[in-house]
């Protein structure tokens, strides 16, 4: 579905990762031969991973990231009207972490919190929501808190997502702006749902235990990794084409693509698919890993740590769990983006 | 593509030393495993621009069978 909202703008974001990094060898180690690891190097892009110690959640990370936009910003705690949280990995079922969040950030009474279930294209998904939000309140600005510690949800010797997978929260600013319009392209595919997913822990199936334990396989989330890269590669170009015809824009005009960063195989092959080079789809993620819906702000944090600029009419786009694909065009140049900050 | 040049580009995604013919089946090399795979489901979308789903990869048995998937296309 393509959709413009005018008169929005993303005005700051910031992101925080784990201090604790670990080495893909390290991560791997005994599982699989020396030499896979060096392939998955290569060709899936993750040499090491920030892993968050089992006491940290999502909302630490995400957290940490909106106290940094706070001190190192002008956005004040007095002008945010509404607290979006877009994650898989909540606190709890219920309350939602927004609330928990909201109190903790010493964030307005007079304002709403509700959570968001979305993963890989969370970031996205959460900016269309503010931007429709920020239509409707009477003043202030909107905070979008995006992230995920999915090496919680992955299995001990599950090697297909342990040299993929990274812990990582954001926060970001969307407030209204005179003139600044954004161009989005929303989708779903529901039927794909089964290639990510955690079938154990909710109210559809239990946990299971084995042996008083609850350390079993089933229990874990899993990842079809050629359902992605199918998926992916059959519809994350046309989505992005879609979206630039509809903003009027010359695929090879855009300055970069910031992509989710699901690995370094699926942002090259839609780079090849749209024959466009692999310059302008950024691979920030190397020494993090895929960190679900903080991803892009990661990509964004990292660009600036790396003493980039970040400039011009660029795309975002987040496509996995779900399965979904939500991408924006939006002109990044006025955006306040910080560095990626450590917890 | 011929058949040498097909196996050429199979051992380089597969980063084998093994020897490959037509007749190789799959599951006797050692490096052709889920990284492979994808790998070699990347290389036809998006190096070759041929529209290859893993479903139709996953019944394949040989080296042979692979490069009639290529061919064919």
């Amino acid at each position: 579905m393509l959709l413009e909202i005018k008169n929005v703008a993303l005005e700051a974001v910031s992101a925080a990762v784990s201090k604790n990094r670990i080495s893909i060898e390290e991560r791997l180690g005994g599982l699989v031969p020396e030499k896979r690891i060096a392939r998955l190097k290569k060709s899936v892009g993750f040499e090491s991973f920030s892993v968050v110690e089992k006491n940290i959640c999502t909302s630490d990370l995400c957290a940490a990231a909106a106290e940094k936009i706070f001190s190192e910003t002008d956005t004040s705690r007095e002008e945010v009207r509404a607290i979006i949280f877009v994650s898989q990995t909540a606190d709890y079922f219920l309350p939602s972490t927004a609330h928990l969040l909201q109190s903790r950030l010493n964030l307005s009474r007079e304002s709403l919190a509700f959570d968001v279930g979305l993963g890989c294209s969370g970031f996205v998904y959460g900016f269309y929501i503010a931007a429709s939000l920020i239509q409707t309140l009477p003043a202030g600005k909107i905070l979008l808190l995006c992230g995920d510690t999915l090496t919680r949800n992955v299995f001990a010797e599950d090697v297909s997502a342990l040299p993929v997978f990274g812990d990582a929260g954001s926060a970001a600013i969307i407030s209204k702006r005179e003139g600044q319009n954004i161009f989005f392209n929303l989708q779903s595919f529901g039927e794909l749902a089964d290639a990510i997913i955690m079938e154990r822990g909710a109210y559809r199936n239990n946990f299971l235990i084995e042996d008083n334990s609850l350390d079993v396989r089933e229990n874990f989330a899993t990842m079809d990794g050629a359902k992605v890269l199918d998926f992916s590669i059959k519809y994350l170009p046309q989505n992005l084409i879609d979206l630039l015809a509809f903003a009027k824009v010359n695929p090879l005009d855009v300055e970069k693509f910031y992509l989710h960063q699901a690995n370094k195989i699926i942002l090259q092959d839609v780079a090849a698919l749209m024959n466009l080079s692999t310059e302008k789809f950024p691979f920030k993620s190397a020494q993090i890993g895929n960190t679900s819906s903080a991803s892009i702000p990661v990509t964004l944090t990292e660009t600036v740590r790396g003493g980039e600029v970040i400039k011009n009419l660029s795309v975002l786009s987040g496509f996995g769990v779900g399965m979904s694909i939500a991408s924006a065009a939006v002109d990044l140049t006025d955006l306040i983006c910080l560095e990626t900050g450590e917890l | 593509m011929n058949a040498e040049e097909f196996i050429k580009n199979l051992k380089e995604i597969m980063d084998t030393e093994s020897e490959l013919t037509l007749d190789t089946r799959l599951k006797d090399v050692e490096d052709w495993d889920s990284l492979s795979f994808v790998a070699f489901l990347s290389f036809c979308n998006s190096k070759l621009k041929l529209s290859i789903t893993p479903e139709e990869l996953k019944p394949v048995e040989t080296v042979g069978e692979l490069f009639k998937i290529v061919g064919g296309k």
